[in-house]
């Protein structure tokens, strides 16, 4: 398992991403696997900090890889504003153009995209996202 | 993050987009394609063959242009993204909502 801590800013999101892809590949995740991981924790991280924290530079990201063997898991935790994915619905996609809301397609693009999607708020430990990704080829 | 560069094709401003369009890049594309729509241009493709990766704020400065360019007469189509982008633009419904084609000279026909 391993750590890292970012600031709270998009442009960290980069180095986010290359801390998740590398643990990805370590992982075994094919390559659709680790543009899936990579694209979710992307949504999460920007997440965090429009909604979580409210904007740039209020607060760290702090990401967890647990390689598995065919399997990754992914835990991202802050200490922002609680924020629960499950309670945003899935955005209506059935719409004309002019009518379409685009907040939303970001968490629906990580519930389609990982295995397991948990989240937890805790006033001691603040808020933390778990992901996990499995490899099809061991399914 | 991104490289864009623009070109025009018998009044369409055909957009190459180049490298990761994540959260951080999303604003480049976003001020790109906002000059323009400023600039007067109602007609623009957007060619993803080098785009390796979409967030879903790279999704929503599309989706935003795309409504832009509707409001005024105008359009926007998509060509030659990648599977894994188009993929993620099969999972948000956008392949419904725009025509994502499979050459520019397809795209351009659709104008």
């Amino acid at each position: 398992m391993k750590t890292s801590s970012f600031p709270g800013r998009y442009d960290s999101l980069a180095k986010v991403s290359e801390f998740v892809v590398n643990a990805a590949k370590e992982a075994g995740l094919n390559s659709e696997e680790v543009y899936a991981v990579e694209l979710a924790v992307d949504e999460a991280c920007c997440n965090i900090i429009d909604h979580a924290y409210g904007g740039e530079g209020l607060g760290e990201l702090n990401c967890t890889v647990k390689v598995d063997q065919g399997k990754l898991t992914v835990i991202l935790s802050d200490t922002g504003k609680a924020f629960d994915p499950k309670s945003i619905p899935d955005p209506k996609l059935d719409v004309p153009l002019e009518q379409l809301k685009p907040r939303g397609v970001g968490l629906y693009l990580m519930r389609k995209l990982m295995d397991d999607i948990n989240y937890e708020t805790s006033p001691n430990h603040g808020n933390t996202l778990t992901m996990v990704k499995r490899s099809q080829s061991d399914n | 993050m991104i490289d864009v560069s623009s070109r025009d094709e018998n009044g369409v401003q055909i957009v190459e987009v180049e490298g990761k369009l994540n959260t951080g890049a999303s604003p480049d594309l976003e001020k790109y394609l906002s000059t323009l729509v400023e600039e007067g241009w109602t007609k623009i493709l957007l060619n993803l063959e080098y785009l390796d990766f979409i967030a879903s704020t790279g999704l929503r400065v599309i989706l935003a242009t795309g409504k832009r360019l509707v409001g005024t007469g105008g359009k926007l189509v998509i060509c030659n993204p990648n599977l894994m982008v188009m993929d993620v633009l099969k999972m948000s419904g956008f392949n419904q909502m725009f025509e994502v084609c499979d050459s520019e000279e397809e795209a351009l026909e659709n104008f």
